[in-house]
């Protein structure tokens, strides 16, 4: 076991390897590059502890810079600041209140966010979304469930289950092969593109209060 | 048991939310919206009746603040609950679906209200659950040794130092299982005809 506590320093800490990496700032703002290396490196004021595969990285109202092992598995905080995740990384949780958050590629996510704007280029696995005023946009995913209060929803191309619900918004999903999808909003239109020979059965399910629902098949 | 006067007791404080229920009522009325509230009211009511030293405080809208003795009765009281409001929701007796959060402190009593840094904390868990959701703080977590919860990380709360940690509650069914009604159509979803799949990818 190992304790590395670095206080207020504005240099580059260096910590040992690790497997899951924690960083909570309030509104500084948070990047993180998942890249191939062995050490953890953070650059900004934070206070770095580390001990066995875990290590901590807490900040304040500064920026923070870390960069980390690729496939790491990374849980993420912050008030206002953004969160910017870059390179290919393992199971990524990350809460905001409203600060923006983007993720590259995770092998799964979880990410919330009461206003801020939520991008996600790949996930590999389960990936779940919450946001409360802000628009959420996925790249490529397998199956996922994603809900907002008034953002729209965007899905690229999904290879598993989808479930998008929204009060008010447009939601907006494109099948990658025959999967079930089921999109629900109280106000707003629903896109959905799905596989030829998809659209009926039992796999697709639509409803909307005052929207229009248009369900292509490719 | 209760203090009064705003002497603080513990207690396991849950927040639940329709999601929707505004844009509901806009969209089928308030006779619609007082149905939802009537069949919501009874679900919490047949639920807190098997929950010992649960009390609903205040409905605050289309919100709940409930508070239970502990987190042991409060956490499977809140999971019997989030059930109870799907299988309604599946059924199609209830149009919309509901998000809660539960955490465990400190209150101050203020006559039969609830105040403090707890209840705060509560509603913010609630804030970041999805529809269908229960989420829990860590100290709930802590005291809930057997249950079925995700970690889903620390979120900052402005004037509190440390993060509050924060984990998703698991429902056990399989996805492809439940994803099973094929519709496409119509104003299912907020016209209270709507049967919504609960389709629920990763729960």
């Amino acid at each position: 076991m190992q304790s590395r506590p670095s206080e207020g320093a504005a240099g580059t800490e260096r910590s040992g390897p690790a497997s899951t990496v924690r960083v909570a700032t309030d509104s500084g703002r948070i990047r993180i590059l998942a890249e191939d290396r062995e050490e953890v490196d953070v650059h900004g004021p934070a206070t770095v502890t580390s001990e066995g595969g875990l290590v901590t990285i807490t900040g304040r109202s500064e920026d923070v810079d870390v960069r980390v092992p690729a496939g790491v598995d990374l849980i993420v905080g912050s008030t206002s600041g953004r969160v910017t995740v870059e390179g290919d990384t393992g199971h990524v949780a990350i809460v905001t209140t409203s600060g923006r958050i983007s993720v590259e590629a995770a092998t799964s996510l979880d990410a919330r966010s009461e206003s801020g704007r939520i991008e996600v280029a790949r996930v590999g696995g389960e990936c779940c979304i919450r946001s409360g005023s802000a628009r959420v946009d996925v790249g490529a995913c397998l199956g996922t469930d994603i809900s907002t209060t008034s953002g729209r929803i965007s899905v690229g191309s999904a290879d598993g289950p989808v479930r998008a619900h929204c009060v008010s918004g447009r939601i907006s999903v494109e099948m990658a092969h025959r999967h079930a999808v089921s999109a629900e909003t109280v106000s707003g239109r629903i896109d959905l593109t799905v596989p030829a020979g998809a659209s009926g059965g039992e796999l697709v399910s639509a409803a909307t209060g005052s929207g229009r629902v248009v369900v292509r098949e490719r | 048991m209760s203090a009064e006067g705003g002497e603080a007791t513990r207690r396991t404080v849950l927040f639940t939310d329709l999601v929707g229920f505004t844009e509901f009522n806009e969209l089928s009325g308030d006779a619609a919206a007082v149905e939802v509230l009537d069949a919501q009211g009874l679900l919490v009511e047949r639920v807190l009746e098997q929950a010992e030293d649960s009390r609903l405080v205040k409905e605050i809208g289309d919100g709940l603040l409930l508070t239970f003795d502990r987190p042991a009765v409060g956490y499977p009281a809140s999971h019997a609950l989030l059930r109870a409001f799907r299988q309604a929701h599946d059924a199609g007796d209830l149009p919309l679906q509901v998000r809660m959060g539960l955490h465990h402190g400190d209150v101050a009593e203020r006559g039969h209200d609830i105040v403090g840094r707890t209840v705060n904390v509560a509603a913010r868990v609630m804030s970041l659950a999805g529809p269908g959701e229960l989420l829990v703080s860590d100290d709930v977590a802590r005291e809930c040794p057997g249950a079925s919860l995700r970690p889903i990380g620390p979120t900052q709360l402005r004037g509190v130092p440390e993060p509050v940690w924060l984990h998703r509650a698991l429902l056990t069914e399989p996805v492809d299982r439940r994803a099973s009604s094929a519709r496409r159509s119509g104003a299912a979803a907020a016209g209270g005809a709507g049967r919504q799949p609960p389709l629920e990818a990763g729960s």
